[in-house]
């Protein structure tokens, strides 16, 4: 194999062929993993609009050009070249708003999940392996949570501090942690009861010790299959948030504020919806498909 | 006519993009009411021929056999329906390892045990229930009308065991297959279940097949032995013929590297090497990798068959030289107990409690798993702690680690209070070595970096861990190209290596090895005990072994203490203990571990 690194003691010294190491297997199966690949392919791609999207857009999504209203795609009778995915009832350039639509999208997806992350594994591995009272506190805040109407929760929230896309970001996290905290504690808990640890515990290691070396390298591959998860639920909240007009505030452009303001007019001009609804829809399944394909990469055999 | 027939069975499973040859021209007859030990290690593909005429093969698995006939049926070639209503369960039974996990959990007994005969529509269900309660009693199950109501958790695992026997006599077979039967239970509960199987098998008529890595296990039960390795079948014969005239080098070298409970302590003649899966149908004998008597032609051609219907092997050679044997020596008596030297282990009066919290609404119970058990060790010595399970054994090493707070008494190593030790310094001192190698090596790490994991935490730096890391795979015998494997790629034995590399690394004074080496196969066995007793040696170690199998008591030990439900029951010299168990538990231990005895089969041959 070729990406074994130059640095590799066993390339320098010359010696016979290592047998694969997990991560090298793991990257032979996703060369034959096609779910993966397309997921990976829609993430990328849209990643890459969004960091250039200035380069792409052909106007300016804030340009506003009232005599050309509510003008169709070019592809419909009244439609214009000049644009192809015609214009909102402002006569902004649809298309170069669901361009720039994206960054506020993968910005919160990203975002939200992350501090997700942070709090449910940081929860999820304190309470999986010290137990106990730690364990009780964590499982009932776990359970107030999941008793929370989140979204309403959110709606609230963002009402009192006030809306920005922080505010949204910190939100849509502080309400999303509750998948990575389930699986990690149960995680922890397992590795905790395995031989290794006991090992590392009689070879002097502190916990936090154990934590970082032997305990979160073994959850690595099943947070990352979480996170994807959660890039696609984080995404959806926050369009779900911007429908109801307490997320992304106008003239910011976002997905879900553009299907709220198109559904005035959704019964003669359609598209307006239909079009943030398809990228909302391809990201979304973009990361679901490469969380399934990191699953079934990183875990062969452990398929539901 | 033979009751089954077997022959040029072939079994193969998919692998990722190719084949796995797990058994390649397995042949055997079976005479009604005869028992045949099909022996061998793991990979050996003992298990799989038994799935295969089951047809219990994993999926998407090949089989393939010349002829597979029990009795006037084809068994190859009956249709699916058929042979579901009148092989599986009804002629051919099989009971399995892990009685934990064979019955199902949310059905009662009743229900399980009646299930099959009455959908089969050979009994009615008040008539089926009344054979399930006679079979229940007959195995030895009290109360067996009270039974049929209860779920599998309500039993112990020798009693789900006994249930399991029940259930595969409820259709009255006329074989009776039995995989590692007494594998998962204890010592005492061992015997009692192979002795119930006799018994049913004399008393029934009924034909048996006993798969099982024990030889001695085979020595006892069986009248004519298989012993299988990488898939085929290296010697057939009586087990009498077998166990005392090997003809097969395999044979020979599994028979030599079984510690005994009796006679001088020998070095055991552990076989090289690891078994390796075969990817390919064979071209040469499976075995030579491994073989102390494997000439040139061996990896050029397939091996002939030699000998007769009664007794053959496969192998060039008519007769084992055993060139193997020549080199086994007798080591040299354990001695005396170590009087004078000072004591490394000095714990006293240690107890420890578990509350298990019975939830909101019940009670809390409390279970003492270790009661006021006083130790000493002496530097130098070697201590067995031998008990079943749940006798405490394994709790009181991990106190003694200090992996477990002791809910009352004290531990002093080498006279200080491991309480008042720091880590690290406790550390130097003891380190352990466990039972399972399959978790006790973290699989994200490398050889190399769990190795030197130990010197990381003492502030070590990369270059010399590294180097140390070398050294230690040297002095466990570990080839060094493994240093950057992960622990996936590594046998069991190769696993063991790297946690007793880890443990030594340090150089403690103090080993502590619970269960070294009952997760491993007979031949990896005796190396690990090999490794163990030479690096007694080498280093001046002192060595607490924790184990319920006598043999390895006998093999390390020169000092014996047994553990009963928490409490010290026996303690003292090893040679005594042997000879005159004062405790009436070490009798029933000492009787129940399966015996395997060379001379009294040779006797046996000759009479």
């Amino acid at each position: 194999m070729t990406d074994i690194s130059p640095s590799h003691p066993a390339t320098q010294l010359g010696h016979e062929k290592l047998p694969p190491s997990p991560g090298q297997l793991a990257r032979a199966r996703a060369l034959k993993h096609h779910g993966f690949q397309i997921g990976a392919a829609i993430l990328l791609s849209l990643i890459l609009v969004a960091v250039f999207a200035p380069f792409l857009a052909p106007h300016s999504p804030y340009a506003q050009s009232l005599p050309n209203r509510l003008l169709p795609p070019a592809w419909e009778e009244g439609g214009s070249s000049t644009y192809p995915l015609g214009t909102d009832r402002n006569g902004r350039d649809y298309l170069s708003r669901l361009i720039y639509g994206t960054r506020v999208s993968i910005t919160i997806g990203l975002g939200a999940a992350t501090i997700g992350l942070l709090i449910g594994v940081t929860l999820g591995v304190l309470a999986g392996y010290f137990g106990g009272w730690i364990d009780h506190a964590v499982s009932f805040v776990l359970t107030a949570q999941l008793a929370l109407p989140g979204l309403l929760l959110a709606m609230a929230l963002v009402f009192f501090i006030g809306p920005s896309v922080i505010v949204v970001i910190c939100i849509i996290g502080v309400l999303h942690w509750t998948y990575f905290l389930v699986v990690t504690r149960s995680a922890t808990q397992h590795i905790r009861s395995l031989d290794f640890v006991a090992a590392a515990r009689a070879s002097g290691a502190t916990s936090r010790q154990i934590i970082w070396h032997e305990i979160l390298p073994n959850l690595a591959s099943k947070i990352i299959v979480i996170f994807t998860f959660e890039v696609g639920i984080a995404i959806l909240a926050e369009a779900s948030l911007s429908f109801l007009g307490v997320g992304i505030q106008a003239p910011t452009p976002s997905w879900g504020l553009m299907i709220a303001e198109g559904k005035e007019a959704m019964f003669y001009r359609p598209w307006l919806v239909v079009l943030p609804g398809i990228f909302l829809f391809v990201l979304v399944i973009g990361a679901n498909l490469m969380g399934d394909g990191v699953r079934d990469i990183t875990s062969p055999g452990e398929k539901s | 006519m033979a009751l089954l027939e077997v022959k040029d069975l072939r079994v193969r499973l998919p692998v990722s993009s190719s084949w796995l040859y797990a058994v390649h021209d397995v042949s055997f007859r079976l005479e009604p009411g005869e028992a045949l030990g099909i022996v061998g290690e793991s990979g050996s593909g003992k298990s799989m021929t038994a799935l295969a005429l089951m047809r219990l093969v994993p999926r998407g698995a090949e089989v393939s056999a010349a002829r597979l006939q029990m009795g006037d049926d084809d068994l190859l070639h009956m249709p699916e329906r058929r042979f579901a209503d009148t092989v599986q369960g009804a002629r051919i039974a099989m009971i399995f390892q892990e009685p934990m996990t064979s019955l199902n959990p949310v059905y009662t007994i009743g229900r399980q045990m009646t299930e099959a005969t009455v959908r089969l529509g050979r009994m009615g269900q008040r008539a089926a229930r009344k054979r399930a309660v006679a079979l229940l009693d007959r195995v030895g199950i009290p109360e067996p009308e009270a039974r049929l109501s209860q779920y599998p958790h309500q039993l112990s695992g020798g009693q789900r065991q006994r249930v399991m026997i029940a259930m595969a006599l409820m259709l009255d077979p006329k074989l009776l297959i039995a995989d590692e039967p007494t594998t998962a239970l204890d010592v005492t509960v061992q015997a009692q279940i192979m002795a119930l199987l006799a018994d049913l098998r004399s008393e029934l008529g009924m034909a048996m097949i006993l798969i099982t890595h024990d030889l001695a296990v085979v020595s006892q039960t069986a009248d004519r032995v298989v012993v299988m390795y990488g898939g085929e079948i290296m010697e057939a014969g009586s087990a009498v013929g077998v166990m005392a005239a090997p003809r097969h080098p395999y044979t020979g070298a599994l028979l030599r590297a079984i510690p005994t409970i009796e006679g001088p302590r020998q070095r055991l003649a552990a076989i090289p090497g690891t078994f390796e899966a075969r990817m390919a149908p064979p071209t040469n004998c499976v075995f030579a990798p491994r073989c102390a008597e494997a000439l040139e032609v061996c990896t050029k051609e397939r091996p002939p068959l030699q000998g007769d219907e009664a007794h053959w092997a496969r192998c060039v050679l008519a007769k084992p030289e055993h060139r193997a044997a020549a080199e086994l020596k007798v080591l040299p008596e354990a001695g005396p107990e170590v009087r004078e030297a000072p004591l490394m282990i000095d714990a006293r009066g240690i107890t420890k409690t578990f509350r298990l919290s019975g939830g909101m609404f019940r009670p809390q119970r409390v279970i003492r798993a270790v009661d006021d058990v006083t130790l000493s060790v002496r530097s130098g010595e070697t201590v067995a702690l031998v008990g079943e399970s749940g006798s405490g054994k394994t709790t009181l090493a991990r106190v003694i680690l200090g992996l477990i707070e002791p809910s009352a008494g004290e531990v002093l190593l080498q006279g200080r209070s491991i309480v008042g030790m720091s880590d690290t310094e406790r550390a130097r001192l003891v380190q352990p070595i466990f039972q399972d190698p399959y978790s006790s090596l973290n699989p994200r790490r490398t050889v190399a970096e769990i190795i030197a994991r130990p010197l990381q935490l003492h502030g070590v730096d990369a270059k010399a861990r590294m180097l140390r890391a070398r050294e230690m795979m040297e002095v466990v015998r570990l080839p060094t190209r493994l240093l950057h494997s992960y622990p996936l790629h590594l046998s069991g034995g190769q696993r063991q290596r790297v946690a007793i590399a880890r443990a030594m690394i340090n150089r403690p004074e103090l080993l502590i090895c619970d269960e070294p080496t009952s997760a491993l196969d007979v031949s990896v066995q005796a190396q690990i005990l090999n490794l163990l007793s030479d690096l007694q040696s080498e280093f001046g170690l002192t060595t607490l072994i924790i184990t319920h199998d006598m043999a390895v008591v006998h093999q390390l030990a020169n000092r014996v203490v047994v553990l009963l439900d928490g409490k010290l029951v026996e303690e003292g010299p090893a040679e005594r203990v042997f000879t005159q168990p004062q405790a009436e538990y070490t009798r029933t231990l000492l009787n129940a571990a399966p015996r395997f005895d060379a001379a009294a089969m040779a006797r046996a041959m000759q009479a």
